[in-house]
């Protein structure tokens, strides 16, 4: 009696549809945990804020998303993420504008900096690496 | 079925647990990516930036055998350009060392001493200044201080910017003979001979010290190297892989930023604009950039920018310079009379020219 009992139990845990419904959801998910990462990243670009050479910010460029935002302490300097996927120095109190001037940034090897205030937008991949058809650098 | 609810919230947790997991690899991947290089073959991909050279952005994209090899290679880049970068600058002073100020502050009065750097610099300059027909002339300082002056002026007090008044410019414009720098290769010396004469080596010293630079990292064994100064583009050798170097020209109109007009592909070449929209004041509702012609003493305005590839950075900068103030006929055929030089117009319209052999090096889009 005491071994159809655990039989019985077994059945109710294994049934075989179970079993091949957890292998295929189990698949599935490793599927996901695999491919998330990648389809994350797809091609949308990061925007890279540095203060001389700290890293201090980083933003997806997703398009849809706006804001306009100061760095923390720094509030001479007014950023603006824009709904088309790009980013810019919106205002600045630097004597030459060229920061401002340099307008919106949304390419991979697009940059903008403001000397004066010691401050960089640096566009990079947000795939894991750079590609060969990344362009290394874009000039205006 | 109390069995059978435990197990699918033991599935559901499962599952929550791994997609989390993945989310989590994402954002360690994706911080991994802003901070590690990408492998080639044995060499990886480094870069770095500085703000602290000829008053514009420097990057350094390299590949090296690992981090600590960047680093060295990097930082010898950088001084480098710091020493040069203090040689040739018309506005400071440094500590025990003759620059290009020095020079000026000894106008008509006596010959200084300078660094070799210097001199190569100038006699370079000089041959420049031949090849361009004497639109590019570093002896124009006396002209260009006096538009730095009202440019420094109007972007400080925009509602008071004035133009600068022509009788001075084109008295100014007297003082800008090139024969009156006088180079004593002997004696390490340069005078100028004019009391009123002035050096500005703008429109060459980024585009020549890249250049010295470069050559410079080559010979300590960098074999592949980016370097931006400010714009004006280096490339060392193609990336490890045989691949070319990718260098974008985008239109500098902000009204126009979103196609990029061309892509370069580079190997062991230079890429040097010239154009209209960063540095610039504007004066009862127009534009008056940095780029003075020798002719009429005024900002040209004839394109966007001008974009000059060529081997030598400092031959691309100068030229790029010089074309920014030809009209195109002029320019094209001045263009097509250099040697493996290729050229690049963005005019103000946005629309686009390019001289034969650039199209070979693109890809448009």
């Amino acid at each position: 009696m005491y071994d159809d009992r655990r039989e019985t139990a077994t059945m109710t845990f294994f049934k075989k549809s179970d079993l091949i419904l957890i292998v295929l959801l189990v698949f599935i998910a490793l599927g996901v945990w695999w491919t998330l990462p990648w389809l994350r990243a797809g091609k949308t670009p990061v925007a890279e804020i540095y203060e001389g050479n700290r890293l201090v910010k980083t933003v997806a460029l997703t398009e849809g998303q706006t804001e306009v935002f100061h760095l923390e302490g720094i509030d001479n300097v007014t950023f603006r993420l824009n709904a088309e996927g790009s980013i810019q120095f919106l205002v600045s109190d630097c004597p030459d504008q060229i920061c401002v001037q340099t307008g919106k940034l949304s390419k991979i090897g697009e940059t903008a900096a403001c000397l004066p205030n010691n401050l960089l937008i640096k566009i990079v991949p947000r795939k894991f690496q750079h590609k060969d058809d990344h362009p290394d650098i874009i000039v205006h | 079925m109390m069995h059978r609810k435990f197990l699918r919230v033991v599935i559901v947790v499962f599952l929550l647990t791994i997609i989390s997991l993945g989310l989590y690899r994402t954002k360690t991947l994706t911080d991994q990516a802003q901070h590690n290089p990408t492998p080639t073959g044995d060499l990886q991909r480094f870069e770095t930036t500085s703000m602290d050279v000829f008053d514009s952005l420097t990057q350094i994209t390299l590949y090296a055998e690992n981090k600590a090899s960047f680093d060295k290679e990097s930082k010898v880049i950088l001084e480098d350009l710091k020493n040069y970068h203090a040689l040739y600058d018309i506005y400071n002073d440094y500590p025990g060392l003759n620059n290009l100020k020095t020079v000026n502050d000894h106008a008509g009065v006596q010959p200084v001493v300078v660094d070799q750097k210097i001199i190569d610099l100038l006699e370079y300059s000089k041959k420049i200044y031949a090849t361009t027909n004497g639109k590019t002339n570093v002896a124009m300082g006396s002209v260009l201080s006096i538009w730095h002056r009202y440019r420094e002026e109007g972007l400080a007090n925009p509602a008071d910017a004035q133009l600068p008044p022509m009788e001075e410019l084109k008295a100014a414009s007297h003082h800008t003979d090139i024969d009156s720098v006088v180079i004593d290769n002997e004696n390490s010396t340069v005078f100028l001979e004019d009391p009123e004469i002035r050096l500005d080596v703008g429109a060459i010293a980024k585009g020549y010290a890249a250049e010295m630079v470069v050559q410079n990292a080559k010979e300590s064994g960098t074999r592949s190297l980016l370097l931006s100064l400010g714009g004006n583009v280096r490339v060392l050798g193609a990336k490890p892989n045989g691949k070319p170097w990718i260098v974008g020209i985008q239109n500098p109109s902000l009204e126009d930023q979103d196609n990029t007009l061309a892509e370069i592909r580079a190997v062991d070449t230079s890429l040097v604009t010239s154009g209209n929209y960063q540095r610039y004041y504007t004066v009862a509702g127009n534009n008056y950039n940095h780029v003075i012609d020798p002719k009429t003493l005024m900002p040209a305005s004839y394109y966007n920018s001008v974009s000059v590839i060529t081997e030598h950075s400092g031959m691309a900068d100068a030229l790029s310079t010089a074309l920014f103030c030809m009209p195109y006929e002029e320019g094209r055929l001045f263009a097509e009379k250099q040697k493996d030089v290729q050229v690049f117009w963005v005019f103000k319209d946005g629309s686009t020219a390019q001289t034969q052999g650039f199209k070979k090096l693109t890809e448009f889009n």
